[in-house]
């Protein structure tokens, strides 16, 4: 056992070796399997806007939802995962996890996991024979039968979203005959089923686009059918969204605009929409939200999933039933509370025992989205508030503002709180201070107004026994609490651009690119509605959406 | 045509847990199989090094960290006190300054790797050039062991939430290398799947295995084709796929896993859970799950199933909740406006964790050492203190000898050298003579002088 020190650059001969060893590593090319995707010749349009930067075409790793999703609407529902599915990657508390699937990775401990898992899911059906005969439509006698390559032919274009090139069905049907010989043709068919699920082609979505002019790759046919399925539905596209797709419905703007409005009709969309929204408000430490307990003694953790079900309940409500303007979404006074939740707000419940609409009062401090119970604790500490994040929230998410990372000599300095005074007369300190105040200037006045606001969203009228002082300024208008801010923030016209920004970073899952504020322009130029609905159907007609950039080379 | 009866259920198959009777692969390193002094083998091949790192966010603090003295026979301050009884394999490292203009919590990127990461404006992933420590070593060990090398996580607690805010291990191009949080996963993933004490029993789980290495043969062979088809991030990120899938193939195909179990390497099941998503934020068993991940690494050291393995204790700017030392707050924030003399008890009571790991280790005879004799285990963190997110004088500590070019029960100053070069020593002192690591302003081709024997 002799180790020769070696070269990191080496690891592909190693690798190599090892391949050798095993014996049974058959390589295809299949370049060229998919149809149509002719790199050189193939010139689309350029995307219409010059100014637009798209990054290049990723490989997006399913998310935990569209693994699930997806497997399930392939297989049929009555599934049990067996292992855990390996989580989203985000990058951290504002990262979307459409944007994190194109970093995710499939490692090691990933690989064995989805193996077992696909293996697991093929069994849980083969193992039930009207289920076996349902998913496979015939009663294959042999490996030969003419539907096995039947079967792999329909079911492989389902999962891998796109026809299998001839070369993966002469693989599959080869591995079905291998199979076969030493058992029976159910159970190759099942592991074959496993295969075509562990695959790289149904774990990534494979939207890579089509030279396009100005070197930027155009997306359509199965790809965006992909795409736009994953995005809107959280799952992969139907057999009819694969036909439109065949068909050349998905080839440009117009086609992707009507396909998305019929989409959107899902029922299953609202669950995305909701999604979006989510991440958007970052609301993922509600999930087993921790307080201190030496501070609210009497808070209930549960109430937490209390405080994301009313959002998404208001998503449901806002966006789809009453398609409220995106402004309105800030001011909107409908709220939707549990029998604990109305407790929570001081509200009469309207009786039985789940989540209830009510109005809350027009002269009331809370109504929006940011005077949500779910966004006030979700922006603020274990035991206190927090102004800098919800201030940030207003400048990053809903006004689009560029907010610098403290500067090293402050981050080297963070000063000592006194952590008896109140938030104001802390913050107040910051902004004495030469080097906090270009940051705190920006923030404070947008967070402050909120401190009537607790830790769990709670209404106060106090800190620390101190009369609250709710003044605060959005870039020189002044205003008194958190409702004269909404009010403040539903006018801005920062607003509805920056909300479009997000929606086309989500829903393309691409971070921030030069020339986003002009797709949105354009976006909204379209005499397009007001609400988020339709904003989201422009956003997916767009470049953005049907455009990536030139594929990426390394250094 | 009925199905046929099923002598083993699908689940026993898939994991290879007969009557709860698990089985390893390989064999440790057993006294017979050495020299007369216990030192080599007997054909005169080198006992293997193993390499891995430690890692904490939030940094220390320094005025309980640094020692006063230099050289053999340094003192442990309060924060290094919980490596007493590892202090003979225990090479500290002060001054030593990261070579890059990333500043606070993003600089973990930086200095680990030298890629760079404009967080705020594109992809997270620090770039093609990030290539960590841990897998330059692993990829030159590569196809030596069954595992190529391990990426384990204790708190699943980042900065709010459980984003993944800075990883440990980054792959040749770039690709992120996730953790794993659950040591019974973990556990069940590399040391159970062959064999079994009966032999029909056996031959059905060889049977098995071999159809699903015929599996992953297909999914390879209709694979491959992308690669040429997406861009330079991709292609290092399918490869980490591709090498997965092919490492998986090789360790399903190959009959001699089913070697006999020897009992050294016949763990019980460590029944130990690790925090799930989404009940990440407030009681996490740090200890618990830490423990088991630390006895993972004795047996897969010990049996030479992988030599190579990162450890994420808490995230890069973690937010963990140290419930165990009496606080309802989290870390980062604390470290910013809480007392610090609760940061020093949480350093503390990480270290203590540390050790637990260094302690198996320095236990588990090898021959005429043990473990950690022929171990290099780097502890670090991304900045000096949490509160001042300083990027110079890093904590940085070398536990092992690696075989014998680490003396141990050292101190050195770098005196400003950079971080870089401090982790090519660590690099070298596993016999890997890598010629570089990192890239851009911190790269560096000569290890720090002073550190190795």
């Amino acid at each position: 056992m002799t180790h020769v020190p070696t070269h990191p650059t080496l690891l592909v001969s190693a690798l190599a070796g090892l391949v050798g060893l095993a014996g049974c590593v058959g390589f295809i090319d299949d370049a060229g399997a998919h149809g149509g995707d002719d790199e050189d010749r193939v010139v689309h349009p350029p995307p219409s806007d010059p100014g637009v930067s798209l990054p290049g075409p990723r490989l997006r790793r399913l998310t935990v939802d569209q693994y699930r999703n997806t497997v399930r609407d392939l297989l049929g529902g009555d599934l049990e995962d067996i292992s855990e599915i390996p989580a989203d990657y985000r990058a951290d508390e504002r990262g979307f996890t459409s944007i994190g699937a194109a970093e995710a990775t499939v490692g090691r401990a990933d690989t064995e996991r989805f193996e077992e898992l696909s293996l697991s899911y093929a069994a849980q059906v083969f193992d039930d024979v009207g289920r076996r005969e349902a998913l496979v439509g015939c009663d294959p006698s042999d490996a030969g039968d003419p539907c096995v390559v039947d079967f792999i032919t329909d079911f492989g274009r389902r999962a891998w979203r796109r026809p299998l090139g001839g070369d993966d069905i002469d693989v599959m049907v080869g591995l079905v005959s291998e199979l076969a010989e030493s058992g029976e043709v159910w159970d190759a068919l099942e592991l074959t089923v496993a295969a075509l699920l562990q695959s790289p082609h149904f774990l990534y979505r494979v939207e890579l686009g089509e030279r396009a002019a100005g070197d930027s790759r155009m997306i359509r046919g199965y790809e965006m059918a992909s795409r736009l399925s994953f995005a809107l539905l959280d799952r992969g596209p139907d057999d009819a969204l694969l036909d439109a797709a065949a068909a050349g419905e998905l080839d440009d703007g117009e086609g992707v605009r009507r396909h998305a409005q019929r989409l959107l009709e899902d029922p299953r969309a609202v669950a995305a929409i909701q999604r979006f929204f989510g991440e958007y408000l970052q609301l993922g430490s509600l999930e087993g939200i921790h307080r201190d307990p030496s501070v609210f003694p009497d808070f209930d953790p549960a109430l937490g999933d209390d405080f994301r079900r009313e959002i998404d309940l208001i998503v449901e409500d806002a966006v789809f039933d009453r398609r409220l303007a995106i402004g309105d979404l800030l001011t909107n006074r409908r709220a939707f509370v549990s029998p604990a939740l109305a407790d929570h707000y001081g509200v009469d419940h309207p009786g039985g025992d789940g989540f209830e609409p009510i109005d809350l009062p027009a002269d009331g401090p809370r109504g929006g989205l940011l005077a949500t119970a779910g966004f006030l604790a979700s922006h603020a500490a274990p035991e206190e508030t927090s102004p800098v994040k919800r201030g940030w929230f207003i400048r990053l998410s809903l006004l689009c503002d560029d907010i610098p990372e403290p500067p090293p000599e402050v981050q080297a300095n963070f000063p000592v709180v006194d952590r008896e005074k109140t938030m104001r007369q802390r913050f107040e300190e910051h902004t004495a201070s030469p080097t906090c105040r270009a940051c705190h200037e920006a923030l404070d006045p947008l967070g402050l107004p909120m401190e009537e606001f607790d830790a769990i969203g709670m209404f106060r009228v106090d800190d620390r026994g101190q009369e609250l002082d709710l003044s605060g300024e959005l870039d020189g208008v002044p205003f008194w609490g958190t409702a004269e801010m909404n009010d403040a923030l539903r006018d801005d016209p920062r607003v509805v651009p920056c909300m479009t920004r997000h929606v086309a970073r989500y829903f393309a899952g691409v971070p921030e690119f030069p020339g986003e504020a002009a797709v949105a322009d354009t976006v909204l130029a379209s005499g397009v509605g007001a609400d988020l609905r339709s904003i989201l159907i422009e956003v997916l007609a767009s470049d953005a959406f049907r455009y990536a950039g030139a594929l990426e080379e390394g250094e | 045509m009925s199905p046929k009866k099923k002598q083993v259920s699908r689940r026993a198959i898939l994991k290879g847990i007969l009557g709860g009777a698990a089985v390893a692969v390989t064999l440790p390193t057993l006294d017979c199989m050495l020299n007369g002094h216990g030192t080599a083998f007997a054909d005169g091949a080198a006992i293997p090094n193993r390499y891995g790192v430690w890692w904490w966010g939030n940094g220390v603090r320094r005025e309980h960290w640094i020692p006063e003295r230099a050289g053999r026979g340094f003192d442990l301050k309060a924060e290094t006190m919980p490596f007493a009884g590892v202090k003979d394999y225990m090479t500290m490292l002060t001054g030593y300054d990261v070579p890059s203009a990333e500043s606070a919590h993003n600089a973990a990127h930086a200095w680990l790797t030298a890629g760079h990461s404009d967080h705020s404006k594109t992809y997270h992933t620090p770039g093609s050039q990030a290539y960590s420590h841990d897998q330059i070593v692993a990829d030159a060990w590569a196809g030596q062991t069954p595992i190529h090398s391990l990426q384990l996580g204790v708190s699943r607690m980042g900065y709010e939430g459980n984003g993944t805010r800075g990883n440990t291990s980054y792959a040749d191009g770039g690709a992120v290398m996730h953790a794993e949080f659950d040591p019974q996963s973990v556990f069940d993933r590399i040391f159970v799947g062959v064999g079994g004490d009966d032999e029909a029993v056996s031959a059905e789980l060889r049977r098995a295995r071999g159809r699903r290495a015929s599996v992953l043969d297909a999914v390879m062979a209709t694979s491959t084709g992308l690669e040429a088809r997406v861009g330079a991030a991709d292609r290092a990120r399918l490869d980490q796929h591709f090498t997965a899938i092919r490492e998986l193939e090789v360790r399903l195909s190959d009959e001699s896993m089913a070697a006999p179990i020897a009992p050294i390497c016949d763990p019980r099941r460590t029944g130990a859970r690790g925090t799930g998503e989404g009940e990440h934020n407030s009681r996490e068993p740090l200890e618990e799950t830490h423990e088991a991940m630390a006895e993972i690494l004795r047996l897969a050291f010990a049996c030479d199933i992988t030599r190579v393995f990162s450890m994420q204790f808490i995230k890069h700017q973690g937010s963990t909740i140290f419930w165990q030392v009496g606080t309802d707050r989290q870390l980062h924030d604390i470290t910013h406006d809480g007392p610090q003399d609760l940061v020093h008890d949480i350093n503390v009571f990480m270290m203590t964790q540390f050790s637990v790991l260094l302690e198996k280790l320095r236990d588990t005879p090898v021959g005429a050492e043990n473990l950690l004799h022929y171990s290099t285990i780097l502890g670090t963190s991304e900045v000096g203190e949490g509160s001042g997110h300083q990027s110079n004088n890093l904590p940085m500590v070398l536990f092992g000898k690696g075989g014998g070019r680490l003396e141990g029960d050292q101190r050195i100053d770098g005196g400003g050298t950079s971080t870089s070069r401090a982790i090519l020593a660590a690099i070298h002192s596993t016999g890997v003579e890598a010629e570089s690591f990192a890239a851009n302003e911190g790269r560096a081709t000569e290890p720090a002088p002073g550190i190795l024997v």
